[in-house]
């Protein structure tokens, strides 16, 4: 399956998005099935729905244990997230809403260059026209693809599994918005001012989700993720995939849940559910 | 003979696996290590530097007069250096800060970039913390003066973080008036045209 088949069809409340939803080779929009989505998902080949049967107690969370200021991070942790789509509501776009809050980001009007760290995607079931909405934002891949192009060794990935950009060494390449599957990364084509002052921007350098890195070192949960337990349906699941005892390891232990494009193999950490 | 090259060949190994670790390893080593050499060189240049005045009798030259913010921190406090340590080193004490943020998750307060930020702030006449595109702020002081560009506020905020309603910030809920955009482009349109028509003449 070429990429070129994998496009995502926007929700409608997200029409500013740098995203296009045309093929590159053929230049007409393609509607997603939902087989093609879930295509090399060893778990999805079932097609089991436990729709009804799935609660997850995203109040209460399983947040980031609080670290010293002065210790490192190391890879005993992993942090990860889990989404489950049935609870995210179609028009609600509460978890962009805190995203670009509280990393300061926000666009021009102009879909083709505007920055975006997360975004709500629609696919669609062609036969029973049956339509998901779920967010979707850099995945934190254990082998990122990112990585692996990035010429200066700008983009690279923490012990603990997120993966960055240092800007200090970013040229704006943008081999890495290329290499992505998920088209998560965007351009800083314009100039920033006033950012908060625990997320850097500024332009001429590729962003993307950091995973609020910034909260996870203070051991609070990513906006998003706060946000959608606090005033949405509670959709999003943030905690360390590493300790067995967490929630989200139970959770994803105990439920069948999808990586999007597992056939790349790059074991992703925001893992999907009843898409 | 193959012996004598053999143990040649030995000897010659050693002495440049020898000569590579007194001189090569300094090379390689750490920032942190070089900016503790810096700290060390600037603490004894500044013991000599007061030897001297006291010397010579000389005053201490004014700090006011090597640019316009110089001084303890705004905020009444102390700085995590002596100045004269701050001055010569900060550009090291940060980039080795830098990195053990970014790459390691350490955000102590020590050499932060927040943390000068915070305390090295300066209030315009209006009250509000002004931004490093003002000529009064305290990095602009020395850096205007020596004329070294500051990359650091490309991506860093240049001022301590005011609260205010972020509600502007969210591009998904629709806030603004399709009228409010089309004045908007009425207005960018109006701008570039009269920049274009003001270089058309200028080449007339």
């Amino acid at each position: 399956m070429t990429r070129n088949n994998f496009d995502f069809s926007e929700a409608g409340g997200c029409g500013t998005s740098s995203c296009s939803c045309k093929s590159q080779d053929t230049g007409k929009a393609e509607d997603v099935t939902k087989r093609d989505f879930l295509k090399g998902s060893a778990y999805a080949a079932g097609g089991i729905s436990l729709t009804s049967a799935l609660t997850l107690f995203t109040f209460g969370g399983s947040p980031a244990q609080a670290k010293e200021d002065e210790t490192a991070i190391s890879s005993k942790q992993r942090w990860g997230m889990l989404i489950d789509a049935d609870k995210c509501g179609d028009d609600c776009d509460t978890c962009v809403s805190a995203c670009s809050e509280e990393n300061g980001w926000k666009n021009t009007g102009n879909p083709l260059t505007d920055t975006i760290w997360i975004r709500k995607i629609k696919v669609k079931n062609p036969e029973t026209e049956h339509e998901t909405t779920m967010p979707l934002m850099c995945l934190h891949c254990e082998k990122p693809p990112c990585v692996d192009v990035c010429p200066t060794g700008a983009s690279f990935r923490r012990d603990d599994g997120i993966v960055l950009v240092d800007r200090h060494i970013c040229i704006g390449c943008r081999y890495c918005m290329m290499a992505c599957p998920y088209k998560a990364r965007s351009f800083a084509h314009e100039a920033v001012e006033d950012q908060k002052e625990h997320a850097p921007r500024g332009i001429g350098c590729v962003e993307s989700c950091t995973l609020c890195v910034h909260k996870i070192d203070k051991g609070e949960q990513p906006a998003c993720v706060s946000a959608c337990s606090k005033s949405a349906g509670g959709a999003m699941l943030f905690g360390d995939l590493n300790d067995p005892e967490s929630e989200i390891s139970q959770t994803i232990k105990k439920y069948a849940t999808t990586q999007m494009r597992a056939d790349l193999g790059l074991n992703v950490g925001v893992r999907y559910q009843n898409i | 003979m193959k012996r004598a090259v053999l143990a040649m060949g030995v000897l010659g190994l050693a002495i440049f696996s020898a000569v590579q670790m007194t001189f090569v390893a300094p090379v390689n080593a750490g920032a942190q290590q070089l900016t503790e050499f810096r700290i060390a060189q600037a603490a004894s240049d500044n013991n000599k530097s007061d030897k001297d005045t006291k010397a010579s009798g000389k005053t201490k030259p004014d700090a006011a007069k090597l640019g316009t913010n110089h001084g303890s921190a705004v905020n009444g406090g102390e700085c995590i250096r002596p100045t004269k340590e701050m001055r010569k080193n900060h550009m090291d004490m940060i980039l080795h800060k830098r990195d053990e943020t970014m790459y390691k998750g350490i955000r102590t307060k020590d050499a932060s970039l927040k943390q000068c930020i915070s305390c090295h702030a300066i209030k315009g006449d209006e009250g509000t913390f002004i931004k490093a595109t003002d000529p009064k702020h305290f990095c602009r002081g020395c850096h205007d003066q020596v004329a070294v560009r500051i990359d650091c506020f490309d991506c860093h905020a240049s001022r301590p973080e005011v609260k205010k309603d972020s509600a502007h910030l969210n591009p998904h809920q629709k806030r603004l008036s399709p009228f409010a955009l089309v004045q908007d482009k009425k207005a960018t349109a109006t701008a570039l045209n009269s920049f274009l028509g003001g270089q058309a003449n200028d080449k007339k």
